[in-house]
């Protein structure tokens, strides 16, 4: 699930909002929205966004997943950004979208507090003197939390704003004239000398009219090291925007629209990058071929990390690791490359596919691998009949109930004169799983054929095989309840392929049950669709109610490997029991009697 | 011929301690590994022989009888002995009175399984112009196994230790120390038993202690046993190979 701010959390589980998206370009002055934040450098221009889709169904046991681009309308207001292109590049740039909500804010923010102090002034920023006649612009976003009412200032007679306690955020917009001798200043200030202050505030300015420009220091945009007054004592508390990112990409062209009056923004994710071919060069230094292979011996995830090193992309490094160290811990894959592949199709084919893991990008451009088996049954959003636009279509996910998975490449009885094993496109060892249940109900169907080059027996190849069958099965093997396209608030904004809800809708039938009606079913998010029109979700679902079993009922939890002080099963406390594994025996029984506890 | 046999081929993982760590998820998938490590180490080194081979014929690749995994040519050795020092058609000498045995030289490619025979004659006193290079001789190999002999990586060093069945009762709890005293058993299981090729020596070299590519442990010679083979009879103490001269060349030395 998208990590958001707390303050959009709240705000974005209320039924009635008006999201606003924030789209920065890396390097480039202006922001683009389609809603008036009242930021400087933000421009409400966007006119529209496409729907921005990332789908798994379907790919995930081919290593990967699709993912469309993000395409964005911006109108070329008063032809500004057709003036700005001969200084700036747009393509190639860095790409954000965020969203988030009014009374939210898009840009990192200050809080302000003050204790103390002999006077209402208590912090300011200076500009210096003001210039005869000029007309100036003070101004900033800010939103008291505190228990009294403040006001925001300028030390020119009348122009303050006084801001009640509990407000929102708000735009503070005050106009002064110089007079040659007054410094222009932006104050915060208590209504009382004794009364404390305690403000969230962004985008502060003092700036001419006439040129807009802002004679705060950008240094000294986040309020700090602006001047106290009358000895009081400041806390300042620098804290991120409210808003959630939801895309990080690139620029990679820019059409025109609109007979020449808008621009559409293409942008596209960082597995553009993986197209890179990689191991070019063979162990002996010359150009990767039959006579000159490269070889690889080592665990498939270090050899993950160690192609996102090398093409310098950006990669969720957590989750791969975890995997690493759990569930494949030990794993070795070897291989003897003839030919130099690109790192995408090595990636998806020869690493991720035999490991029951998928290749996508996350919201901060990151590369990110989910794997068929889940390490917790743990759902992250609980979704309801309110949620969705409509009833779900209940429909099948294709059914796999047969998996094939080759490997020992060359690793046999092939050429036996040569001095190598390589010389062979033969794989040598093949495993067939079937799921007999399955094939008991509906005969064998959707053989799944993964060839592994990596794969090894004498490398636990036969079980990882076997592995891998029994996830694919969990995941295919009995005509899966798949709810394609649910239709859903933009409460589910947040949610990514491979998270795990549960959802309760009286109208959805259960084709395992017999009735009409789901409470509580885990589901696992495949596919995800935002439509930034009706700023709507659509996702696809996948039963995963088998984890509910698998981890003890989806609250306790899988067992424990234990302390050594721990005692034996009958001595051990009752949290204990609950928590570790202890050895049962044949009857799969304590010897009090108690059922034995599997393995997770 | 091995006293048991296994349904399925195993494999090894280098899984680390840390995985078994006390309050990590209790995984069938980790238990899985150190069984089929345990299983692996039983095994992993096999030795198949002898098979008779003559000049020109090339070691077959051995399939497991345990579990009928089919080995790879880089996990081969070969040791051998002559059976037979004739011509293999014959399995008598190709050169007849008044030749006599002059040298020998048996090779099984370590790389290929190649077999080379080669015998050579000379005459007798009376016949001292006379020479004869052959492909005399039959082999007996005895092929080594290994399985991932040196692609297999084995980090840390891992340590045997002894437990009673009684750690293994009903009720026990899976401990760290247990779990992991299972991770590394098994893995020494593995590797507790290697064969090294160490190359060609002559008189009065000493054979390096080996490495093993495994876990980089360097083998004391107590813990070492050295099996030869007959490579050639040499010509000189520096070990070369006898080159059969003809005339011309024997003046020109």
């Amino acid at each position: 699930m998208i990590s958001a701010p707390s303050a959009f959390t709240t705000a974005n589980a209320a039924l009635v909002k008006q999201p606003i998206v924030v789209i920065t370009i890396a390097g480039y002055s202006r922001v683009l929205t389609q809603y008036p934040t009242g930021v400087t450098g933000h421009y409400d221009w966007i006119e529209s966004i496409e729907d921005l889709s990332v789908n798994v169904a379907g790919s995930d046991l081919d290593g990967g997943a699709d993912q469309a681009q993000l395409v964005f309308t911006v109108q070329d207001h008063a032809r500004l950004i057709t003036a700005d292109m001969p200084g700036f590049v747009f393509e190639g740039k860095q790409v954000t979208l965020k969203t988030g909500f009014p009374g939210t804010a898009p840009v990192p923010y200050t809080r302000i507090q003050s204790t103390g102090g002999g006077s209402t002034l208590k912090y300011y920023y200076d500009a210096g003197v003001s210039l005869l006649g000029v007309s100036y612009r003070i101004s900033a976003i800010v939103k008291n939390q505190g228990a009294t009412a403040i006001t925001v200032a300028t030390n020119f007679f009348g122009a303050t704003t006084v801001i009640p306690a509990g407000s929102g955020f708000q735009v503070v917009t005050m106009l002064v004239t110089g007079d040659g001798g007054t410094d222009v200043q932006l104050r915060f200030q208590t209504n009382a000398s004794g009364d404390s202050l305690d403000v969230l505030a962004y985008d502060p300015v003092i700036a001419k009219v006439s040129d807009g420009i802002n004679l705060i220091p950008l240094a000294r945009r986040d309020f700090s090291s602006w001047n106290t007054f009358s000895g009081a004592a400041m806390t300042l508390t620098q804290l991120p925007e409210d808003f959630a990112t939801l895309f990080t990409g690139a620029i990679d062209h820019i059409d025109v629209a609109n007979f020449g009056q808008s621009y559409v923004f293409n942008c596209v994710d960082n597995k553009e990058l993986l197209n890179e071919v990689i191991y070019q060069t063979g162990d002996d230094g010359n150009p990767t071929d039959n006579d000159h292979p490269h070889t690889l011996n080592a665990h498939p995830l270090d050899i993950l990390m160690n192609i996102f090193t090398t093409i310098g992309v950006s990669y969720d490094s957590t989750g791969i690791t975890d995997f690493r160290d759990n569930v494949f811990g030990g794993l070795q894959f070897s291989f003897i490359l003839t030919t130099a592949p690109t790192a995408k199709d090595f990636i998806e084919q020869e690493l991720l596919k035999p490991l029951g893991g998928y290749l996508w990008t996350n919201n901060l451009g990151q590369f990110r691998v989910n794997f068929f088996y889940h390490m917790s049954a743990a759902s992250v959003s609980s979704l309801t009949a309110a949620d969705t636009l409509e009833v779900p279509d209940a429909t099948q996910a294709d059914l796999v109930n047969v998996v094939t998975v080759r490997f020992d490449k060359g690793g046999g009885s092939v050429d036996v004169s040569s001095t190598r094993d390589n010389n062979s496109d033969k794989f040598m060892a093949e495993d067939t799983e079937l799921f007999q249940p399955s094939v008991d109900k509906y005969g064998q169907f959707g053989q799944q054929i993964i060839e592994s080059q990596g794969m090894r027996s004498s490398l636990q190849g036969y079980s990882q095989a076997k592995l891998l069958a029994r996830w694919i099965f969990l995941r295919y093997g009995l005509k899966t309840q798949q709810l394609s396209d649910v239709g859903l608030i933009w409460k589910a904004c947040l949610l990514e392929p491979g998270d795990i809800i549960d959802l309760t809708n009286a109208f959805i039938p259960d084709r395992t049950a017999g009735t009409v009606g789901i409470t509580g079913k885990l589901f696992e998010v495949m596919d995800r669709t935002w439509d930034f029109t009706t700023y709507t979700v659509k996702l696809t679902l996948l039963d995963a109610s088998f984890l509910a079993n698998a981890f003890g009922g989806g609250h306790l939890g899988p067992p424990l490997i234990a302390p050594n002080a721990e005692a034996d099963y009958t001595a051990a406390s009752t949290l204990d029991k609950g928590k570790y594994m202890f050895l049962c025996n044949t009857s799969d029984q304590y010897s009090n009697g108690d059922p034995g506890r599997g393995l997770g | 011929m091995p006293t048991f046999t296994l349904s399925s081929i195993p494999g090894f993982a280098d899984q680390p301690d840390t995985t078994l760590a006390h309050d990590k998820t209790a995984l069938g998938i980790k238990l899985g590994r150190i069984n089929a490590n345990a299983s692996f180490g039983m095994a992993r080194l096999e030795v198949f022989g002898a098979g008779i081979y003559h000049d020109g014929d090339t070691v077959p690749l051995p399939v497991s009888t345990i579990d009928g995994y089919v080995y790879s040519r880089a996990e081969l050795y070969y040791l051998w002995a002559p059976q037979n020092t004739g011509n293999p058609a014959s399995n008598w000498v190709s050169a007849g009175a008044p030749w006599t045995l002059w040298y020998l030289a048996y090779k099984v490619d370590q790389v290929t399984g190649l077999v080379s025979c080669a015998g050579g004659y000379r005459g007798n006193q009376d016949h001292k112009d006379r020479q004869m290079q052959t492909q005399d001789g039959v082999l007996q190999v005895w092929i080594i196994a290994q399985r991932q002999r040196s692609s297999l990586v084995v980090a840390g060093g891992p340590a045997f230790t002894y437990h009673a069945d009684s750690a293994f009762a009903t009720d026990k709890p899976l401990t760290e120390a247990l779990a992991q005293a299972m991770n590394q058993s098994a893995k020494v299981g593995v590797i507790n038993s290697e064969v090294i090729y160490m190359g060609e020596f002559a008189h009065g070299a000493t054979v390096p202690q080996p490495v093993s590519p495994a876990d980089g442990h360097t083998y004391s010679y107590a813990e070492c046993l050295f099996a030869t083979c007959l490579r050639w009879t040499m010509d000189s103490d520096g070990g070369a190979r006898p080159t059969p001269r003809s005339r011309t060349s024997r003046r020109a030395n």
